[in-house]
């Protein structure tokens, strides 16, 4: 299987990617002296409020230089030093005149000298609102959001694979039922089941979590059931069973894990979808609790200034989609290696 | 060779009609477009602070206010009224306004209705704004400046002591006479602001009456643009659910000829970020800025900024059960001194507040007098660098914990509403701080986001579940046209019609805003007034009843070719005084 799946190019470059991912959410937090929640204030107690992204070795290539275009500005008001400290004009543009004659101007502007912050104080991908490190904050966000997905789907793998079991084990009045109430659960719609166990028990990451799983192990439980209606009439069941193995060992030695393929690439399908819906209530403002921050928390926060501090919506965009498309490709690759017809298998 | 001459008959005929129509010079229309807020209905009565722009374009009142000619002060005009009140006794307890005849109400296509308006419809109108079952916001509105005998005991009134409605001091004498008799004696004045807010708005009894639920507890009035009748300057055309309001000028409004504008659109727009974009584009007049947007425009010649007229607290659930801490003055003082109140203000562009009556507050119209610019103010109140000791805090805090016997760390939840971004930001903020001053291992704060009403819900509900909140941030606004500091403290009173936001308990206060109904004074003696409002204030702060932490501005991009009645934003009336009676500059 693995050689299988290091043949496939596209799921090899999509672990890579999901290993830096998780390394950078682990790491990335403890790269920058600041804090997730420390709002950053300069020396007159003034809130560094929605900094620009400034990298020093991008710097020089003209990338994430810390400037910022100040626009409608009064020309006359340039060369005073209370409003544009010295240095912190490069230069300005679209200048015009209004109705009155006033002349006007867009400013480009060092920001880091504009708001009096050292050559020492980098923020890499600038701050929000609250003059907090968005770098620390996006990739605390990350391993918010992958947490929460990991522990969704674990959630649902277990309680899914168990429900599956017993359903497709014992088949007959024991399927029927469960199987109807799976699929009672499985129609009612993935955001109304969040939203009220979100009322029910307020917001959290244990409740995301929770949310999440209520209806994901609907999922996992059919696949399951459809393996086990498939195997335990096969013949190595019933040797076993011939020979006296109780139902738990061969629901647990045997058919289980011969349904393992498909369970690993489903629940590998379920991450990126659980990151998803996670982004999606934070955005309708369902999200865990402030000051924690994940990558839905991190969008919702940014769209109200969109226009204005486009980075601040872009880095968390880029983690989601990367991430998305990175789990996406490598269920794929992984589900192929799984697959016990395709004619390249061993 | 008789169809080739009809042909060129023909072509030169339509050649000459077109030109004809070249030539004539059609005056463009002039439309409004103006944000507004999300309206809910077309009642009056059941208006909110939301609703107020609304109702301000289509209905029209006995008196309302007007621009002078100099357009930076204002007067109190008959609209439809005919004149100013008459007073029938010697004391200023029996008065008579006469309503101008011949009036009607327009309906929704613009047709003028056979429905009149006169005394017996004021008087139904009045009624139904008091209706007890209804149990409106105008009801309570109806004793602001006035104290119409019984009026408020028929809105209130219990099945121990039922008042019938021919026991209101409100009656219609002949067909255009209204006559109000009241407990306590009023200044004509007084007389006629009653008479400006709009729960003093007159409704068409029959389609009033017809649309009334079975049990009379709710009406359909004034849910579709067909189901109310209008007599303000515009009546309303098209009402888009959450997006547009459409209201073409009304030709049968008492000043029709004094209005500019042919139609106006009211705009919702749910993000300040989109409206502003749409302003920059031209499909707006106006634009309102939160203080993340407005950044960017500080310097341009269309930003406008003036006060809000509301203050943006901490109130404090000292009746909850599990957190009995939140009842401990130490605790109380602590928070109070744990907030820098100037840095806030910063952050949210507002002004920072350690009081409770608004800086737009005046104490004397006449001579724009504030309230805060009053002696008494200036006896009792702190600087704001006086309100915050963070050190003070840290003992405090400590003190209460002590006291409450929690050796471990306290956590308080504080609930704000989504979607509004002063408190959000003023939320993150009082946790960072809060945690900062009081320690991380000894205190935190978790923030409850929810929707407004959810928010409003959880804050009225603690008469019934005393821990239905712990702590809360909220905001009163005060009326425009509000010139009664006194009346600033009735919201902090245990009897507020609408339910005080927190148990309050102030025996001091609950006292004092009787003195409304009974002391003639308060509403005709502005010292008098100013006197108890100062009172009534330094008692609330004292014991930190409330938190208060900033005044918001309200921020605006104005587009130059508008002409408001008012040149200048005035603190006490806003930028958006009577946009119906501006006027747009061709293009």
């Amino acid at each position: 299987m693995r050689d299988r799946l290091k043949k496939n190019k596209a799921a090899r470059a999509a672990f890579w990617i999901l290993l830096i991912l998780i390394a950078m959410a682990v790491f990335g937090p403890l790269m920058t002296p600041y804090g997730y929640r420390e709002q950053l204030t300069n020396e007159a107690g003034e809130y560094l409020s929605n900094m620009p992204p400034r990298i020093p070795l991008l710097k020089k290539l003209g990338i994430a230089r810390g400037y910022a275009v100040l626009r409608d500005r009064r020309a006359e008001y340039l060369s005073d030093t209370e409003r544009y400290p010295e240095g912190s004009v490069i230069r300005t543009k679209n200048y015009y005149q209004s109705a009155s004659g006033a002349e006007y101007c867009d400013v480009v502007v060092d920001y880091y000298v504009y708001m009096g912050v050292g050559e020492d104080v980098n923020f890499w991908l600038g701050t929000d609102q609250m003059g907090r490190d968005l770098w620390t904050r996006l990739w605390r966000g990350t391993r918010v959001s992958l947490l929460i997905a990991f522990f969704a789907v674990a959630a649902d793998t277990v309680i899914g694979a168990l429900y599956g079991a017993v359903c497709g084990y014992f088949g007959g009045k024991t399927d029927l039922i469960l199987m109807r109430f799976c699929e009672i659960v499985r129609s009612i719609p993935n955001v109304v089941i969040c939203s009220l166990f979100i009322m029910l028990l307020g917001t959290g990451v244990r409740t995301m979590i929770l949310a999440l799983a209520v209806r994901g192990w609907t999922h996992t439980a059919q696949l399951v059931r459809a393996q086990f209606l498939r195997n335990k009439t096969r013949e190595y069941v019933l040797a076993s069973r011939v020979m006296g193995a109780s139902d738990a060992r061969i629901i647990f030695r045997h058919i289980l894990p011969n349904s393992l393929s498909p369970l690993i690439s489903g629940a590998m399908m379920a991450v990126p979808s659980a990151i998803f819906t996670e982004a999606f209530l934070a955005y309708i403002g369902l999200g865990i609790p402030a000051p924690e921050p994940s990558l839905g928390t991190l969008l919702s926060g940014a769209w109200a200034a969109l226009e204005l501090y486009p980075t601040q919506t872009l880095f968390p965009a880029l983690v989601i989609s990367v991430l998305l498309i990175a789990f996406s490709l490598f269920t794929g690759g992984l589900r192929d290696a799984l697959d016990p017809r395709d004619p390249g298998r061993a | 060779m008789r169809v080739k001459r009809l042909l060129v008959l023909l072509l030169t005929a339509v050649l000459l009609l077109s030109l004809s129509a070249c030539g004539k010079k059609e005056t463009p229309e002039k439309v409004l477009r103006f944000p507004d807020t999300k309206w809910t209905t077309l009642n009056p009565y059941l208006a909110n602070a939301s609703e107020d722009m609304l109702n301000d374009f289509s209905q029209a009142r006995l008196y309302r206010r007007f621009a002078n000619e100099d357009r930076e002060t204002v007067y109190i005009r008959p609209e439809l009224a005919e004149s100013e009140p008459q007073q029938m006794d010697a004391e200023g307890k029996v008065w008579r306004i006469k309503i101008r005849p011949g009036l009607f109400f327009t309906d929704s296509q613009g047709q003028k209705t056979d429905r009149p308006i006169n005394a017996a419809v004021f008087e139904a109108s009045l009624k139904a704004a008091l209706d007890p079952k209804l149990a409106q916001r105008a009801g309570d509105n109806l004793g602001q400046y006035i104290t119409i005998l019984n009026a408020r005991e028929y809105f209130r009134q219990t099945p121990e002591a039922p008042v019938d409605w021919p026991a209101v001091g409100i009656k219609a004498v002949d067909e255009l006479t209204l006559e109000l008799t009241l407990t306590t004696a009023a200044t004509q004045r007084n007389v006629m602001q009653q008479f400006i807010g709009y729960g003093t708005v007159p409704t068409d009894p029959a389609l009033f009456d017809s649309l009334r639920s079975g049990d009379g507890t709710s009406t359909a009035y004034g849910t579709d643009v067909d189901k109310a009748l209008y007599c303000g300057a515009f009546y309303v055309t098209k009402w888009v659910k959450e997006s547009v309001i459409t209201l073409t000028k009304n030709p049968y409004y008492v000043f029709a000829d004094e209005i500019k504008i042919d139609r106006a659109e009211l705009h919702y727009v749910e993000s300040y970020q989109t409206q502003a974009e749409m302003y920059l584009s031209g499909q707006l007049d106006a634009t309102a800025l939160t203080s993340q947007i407005a950044v960017q425009y500080l310097e341009r010649e269309d930003y406008v900024s003036y006060a809000a007229r509301y203050i943006m607290q901490i109130e404090i659930n000292r009746g909850n059960t599990k957190q009995p801490i939140l009842d401990n003055q130490n605790f109380k003082d602590a928070l109070w001194y744990a907030v820098d109140r100037a840095s806030l203000a910063k952050l949210v562009a507002g002004t920072p507040a350690n009081y409770i009556i608004p800086d737009t507050s005046l104490a004397d119209p006449e001579k724009s007098l504030y309230f805060k610019d009053t002696d008494t103010a200036k006896s009792y109140r702190e600087t704001v660098e006086e309100s915050y000791q963070p050190q003070k805090a840290r003992e405090l805090f400590e003190k209460a914990l002590a006291e409450e016997g929690i050796s471990g760390k306290l956590t308080l939840h504080l609930l704000i509403e989504s979607d509004n971004p002063d408190m959000h930001t003023a939320s993150l903020f009082l946790q960072h701080h809060l945690e900062e001053i009081f320690g991380a291992e000894r205190f935190s704060l978790a923030i409850d986001e929810v929707p407004k009403k959810t928010r409003l819900a959880n804050m009225k509900a603690f008469r019934t579940d005393p821990d239905s909140y712990e702590l809360a941030l909220s905001n009163w606004s005060r009326e425009a046209t509000d010139e009664s500091p006194f009346n600033v403290l009735d919201v902090y009173s245990d009897t507020y019609w609408a339910q005080a936001n927190a148990p309050y308990g102030n025996a001091f206060i609950n006292e004092t805003i009787t003195l409304q109904d009974t002391d003639p004074r308060v509403k005709n003696d502005r010292a008098y007034n100013v006197q108890l409002a100062g009172e009534m204030e330094k008692a609330a702060l004292e014991a930190r009843l409330t938190i208060p932490l900033f005044e918001t501005s309200f921020q605006y991009l104005v587009s130059p070719k508008l002409i408001l009645p008012l040149k200048n934003p005035s603190p006490s009336l806003g930028f958006t005084f009577k946009p119906w009676l501006a006027d747009l500059k061709s293009e």
